[in-house]
């Protein structure tokens, strides 16, 4: 029964990594591969009626995750704490960009959306691929499954390694 | 990288076949992307992501976190789940959204299919 409930959260991440993984590549390309504000309308159009869609994947991985592996979700949410404000408000800025972006014809303000758009995109790229490196590394857990890591310190294999080291 | 994870991952067939899915597909991507074939392309690029996470997956199991302190400090997938009347009742509601997800999937791709038009998928506001 637990292998399996694992096999279905796990199925719920990969869906939520695929579907939104689209999203944050074409935020990261934006400026590489639209050059007019026209161009960029239409990355945008391409995924602005599908990244709402895409994040419910998000959310029911992480309701699941709350209820089948309670433990888990106590220990990395706690521990993870700055990670996962960090994609948080990645993901409530990459929404505003791309619903607001659009809104005011002045390329003031669409200069602005696009620019958080793109930021919000690598910001949680690097913090999702981050966390799955932890995963295969580890985290200093206590015997309570209580765990807290600086966000980085210099980004080498060697010493203290932290969240977004090596 | 944590030593207990190459062990159990190659003992695991779902590793293999997350292994198998991500040649696979690899394949599939290269030979789309040179032949020009958008919709091979597209399928071997998320089927790459498919098999990478789930044969990453597959090695994680059952230690879902590691500790490097002292590996019996390290969580698993079964000292952290929930009890059995729990996962019981999460089987009752879990297919219901599940369900509910899928429909809203299907909704959404027949809504939005074919190339993009801003004129068409802007909703007034991209």
């Amino acid at each position: 029964m637990i292998a399996i409930w694992y096999g279905v959260v796990a199925f719920m991440l990969i869906a939520y990594v695929v579907l939104d993984g689209r999203n944050f590549g074409s935020g990261m390309l934006h400026w590489f591969v639209a050059r007019t504000p026209e161009e960029r309308r239409q990355v945008i159009a391409a995924l602005g009626p599908l990244w709402s869609w895409h994040e419910v994947w998000l959310v029911v991985f992480g309701g699941a995750l709350l209820a089948v592996f309670p433990r888990l979700m106590a220990s990395a949410f706690a521990g993870y704490y700055l990670a996962l404000m960090l994609i948080l408000w990645g993901l409530i800025l990459r929404g505003i960009a791309i619903e607001v972006g659009g809104h005011i014809s002045d390329p003031l303000w669409q200069g602005f959306w696009d620019v958080v758009f793109v930021f919000s995109s690598f910001l949680l790229a690097i913090l999702f691929g981050a966390a799955a490196g932890n995963l295969a590394r580890g985290v200093p857990l206590d015997a309570q499954g209580n765990f807290s890591m600086p966000f980085f310190t210099d980004f080498s294999v060697r010493g203290q390694v932290d969240l977004l080291d090596w | 990288m944590r030593p207990d994870l190459l062990g159990p991952a190659l003992a695991n067939p779902f590793w293999w076949l997350g292994a198998l899915v991500v040649l696979g597909s690899a394949i599939a991507l290269i030979s789309g992307l040179s032949t020009r074939r958008e919709t091979r392309a597209f399928l071997g690029s998320n089927f790459l992501l498919v098999g990478l996470l789930a044969a990453g997956g597959a090695a994680l199991y059952p230690v879902m976190l590691h500790s490097t302190l002292a590996p019996e400090n390290s969580l698993t997938a079964h000292a952290v789940a929930a009890g059995p009347r729990a996962l019981a009742i999460a089987s009752m509601w879990w297919p219901v959204g599940f369900m509910l997800a899928i429909a809203y999937f299907v909704f959404i791709s027949r809504r939005y299919v074919g190339k993009v038009s801003v004129q068409r998928d802007s909703q007034g506001f991209y």
